[in-house]
């Protein structure tokens, strides 16, 4: 009896499993027939797709009515030309749909964090606060579109298979950074892409004085041995650290991938010994989503700027508790 | 029907049960994945099984399979060899550790010759502690091992066997040789007072060092949800590493003592290097950075 149970369900591994993919192709292709770029849509204008889940990115908008039709308004000439943003040219496949559903929520945070940041340093005016509020939700799904096809290539063993994912806040940086640039006085523009500049540098210096303290604990390293691998990683930086950041600070049995070329002359004997026999861990792809718990300053809302504004004219006091930081 | 019978084995197929919070596998779904694979190979070589079964004998059998597994899903049950890759690590196996630690030890031993350089005596002292040490873990590991052993079959008493699996993980990856190790009392015996004092500028330099390393990593993780200017990052950087001591160990807790640590500092010094908003988000974080005081405690990485 047990011979005949194994038989058959070895029976069934065999041949009736590859029908089963056949069928449910099927019957998902009868339902959502595969997306063929036909010959017109080739010529025509680029059209943005709208995966599922952009819906809800809408919904989530939480802006006042009035202040999201200024900001639409606005948005009209934000200087960002639709071929800007050619990642929506293209019809979006099932999969990065599914990604994008999964990455919105996680990123609008972050998005929200740098709209906060670029009031900060470039100190818009009304109208420049409306056109970058108007433009920050395609700034944001663009990014998130970036990061979902970069997990989906990087997953896929595609040719041409990007060695890192983009890191999540870069790409809402670089997407602001554009309607910015066209928008805003090329002296605020030059601030807000100085400060980024410092912020992805000292992010990478973060990284490097991490990975050397897990060096570290290993290989019991001399002050000399620290300081020059610091250097020799900061030398040959590779964008993949970037991505192992939270198991290089939360996990300690994490050992990170290095070249050889770039720590193994640093090394003494024993040391070379121990590093070769070490157990690396590839590069864990975790994006960048995490802040320890902390709260995400989010006060860029142009409806309460212009009503603490006209508050203080009037000379009242405005609750600015009332701007949801501390979340 | 296709669909259905298929559906019937895929949910016969092998189920990786996870224990929760552990993950370890569940020895039932491991054998009947095992006795897939000798059967797969057995069918290729014959060729000729296709016509073995029709389809509703088939289905019945599945039913059978499927009991079988649930049968074997509730007995639960943790190999003996998770044990060790809780404790050590990477998949690694006692041995493996012992092997691991044998190399730290001898890698340490080096670190102090190069400091303080030791006379052969000294030197064979700091070797038989570091032995010491190490023989000392492992006779704790074997205890635990032991206690595992009585309880990995019972899913009621396991739980707390993992509040004793901790506290070892944590001995291994925060450094064997600290304070409190036998080679560190060799150490203030043995050497003479000038070799020491340089051994303890030398330890106190590489803490310093995975201070710094933790401030610079916490203040980045930060400016994911907290952006801030560089001016402003620089001078909270400046504030933490004067004013906060670097972690008695080394490991993950670090940054949770910087926290801990950048939470304790007056608010007169922290407050004016933010802004109204940037400090309001700070402060949430600050607050669970408190909650963790007590864990922080437990584990002697603040007084």
């Amino acid at each position: 009896m047990n011979q005949r149970i194994r038989l058959a369900v070895a029976t069934a591994v065999l041949f009736v499993f590859p029908t089963v993919g056949f069928t449910q192709q099927a019957e998902r292709e009868k339902k959502e027939p595969r997306a063929e770029i036909k010959e017109e849509d080739k010529e025509a204008k680029p059209q943005i797709h709208f995966p599922p889940g952009y819906e809800q990115a809408a919904a989530a908008d939480e802006r006042p009515a009035a202040a999201k039709a200024a900001a639409a308004e606005a948005v009209e000439d934000d200087g960002v030309e639709q071929n800007d943003v050619d990642v929506f040219a293209e019809k979006v496949e099932p999969n990065v749909a599914n990604l994008e559903n999964q990455f919105l929520p996680r990123m609008r945070p972050l998005l929200k964090a740098e709209l906060s940041f670029v009031k900060r340093v470039c100190r818009p005016d009304r109208r420049q606060r409306q056109v970058i509020a108007g433009a920050s939700e395609r700034c944001l799904k663009v990014a998130v579109r970036k990061y979902a096809m970069g997990q989906v290539q990087l997953m896929g063993g595609r040719r041409g298979r990007p060695s890192a994912l983009p890191v999540p806040n870069r790409l809402i940086q670089e997407e602001l950074l554009k309607v910015i640039r066209g928008n805003l006085d090329p002296r605020q523009a030059e601030r807000y892409e100085q400060e980024v500049a410092k912020r992805v540098a000292s992010r990478q210096h973060a990284a490097v004085l991490g990975m050397v303290a897990k060096l570290d604990n290993a290989l019991v390293l001399s002050h000399k041995q620290r300081e020059q691998l610091c250097e020799s990683l900061s030398k040959h930086w590779q964008e993949p650290w970037n991505q192992s950041w939270q198991m290089v600070m939360l996990n300690n049995q994490y050992l990170p991938q290095i070249p050889d070329k770039n720590i193994v002359p640093l090394l003494n004997e024993r040391q070379r010994d121990v590093w070769r026999r070490a157990r690396k861990q590839g590069h864990i792809y975790r994006g960048w989503f995490g802040n320890m718990g902390a709260g995400v300053l989010d006060d860029f809302d142009v409806e309460l700027e212009v009503a603490s504004e006209e508050a203080a004219a009037a000379g009242k006091n405005v609750d600015k508790e009332a701007i949801p930081a501390d979340n | 029907m296709t669909y259905s019978v298929s559906q019937n084995i895929m949910d016969a197929l092998p189920k990786t049960r996870v224990c929760r919070r552990t993950g370890g596998f569940v020895r039932g779904s491991y054998r009947f994945r095992t006795s897939i694979s000798a059967i797969l190979a057995t069918v290729l070589v014959a060729g000729n099984a296709a016509h073995a079964q029709n389809l509703d004998d088939f289905h019945d059998v599945i039913v059978e399979e499927k009991a079988a597994v649930r049968e074997a899903d509730v007995a639960f049950e943790v190999s003996p060899r998770q044990f060790d890759q809780w404790v050590f690590g990477g998949g690694q196996s006692a041995a493996q550790g012992r092997r691991h630690l044998d190399s730290l030890l001898a890698l340490h031993v080096e670190s102090i010759d190069r400091v303080c350089s030791l006379t052969d005596p000294q030197r064979a002292k700091l070797e038989l502690a570091g032995r010491g040490d190490i023989k000392r873990f492992f006779d704790e590991v074997e205890d635990v091992r032991q206690e595992f052993m009585e309880v990995r079959r019972d899913q009621q008493k396991f739980n707390p066997i993992w509040q004793k699996i901790s506290p070892l993980q944590l001995k291994l990856n925060s450094g064997m040789f600290q304070h409190d190790s036998l080679v560190y009392k060799v150490l203030q015996r043995t050497l003479e007072s000038e070799q020491f004092a340089r051994y303890e500028d030398h330890s106190l330099e590489r803490l310093r060092f995975h201070h710094r390393a933790n401030v610079a990593m916490v203040v980045a993780m930060l400016e994911n949800g907290i952006p801030l200017r560089d001016e402003q990052r620089q001078s909270f950087i400046k504030l933490m590493l004067d004013e906060t001591d670097p972690p008695r160990a080394y490991g993950q807790y670090g940054y949770y003592v910087v926290l801990y640590q950048a939470s304790e500092l007056p608010e007169e010094e922290v407050k004016p290097i933010f802004d109204e908003g940037q400090w309001r988000a700070l402060r949430a974080c600050f607050r669970r950075a408190k909650a963790m005081e007590p864990t922080l405690k437990k584990i002697k990485l603040i007084p």
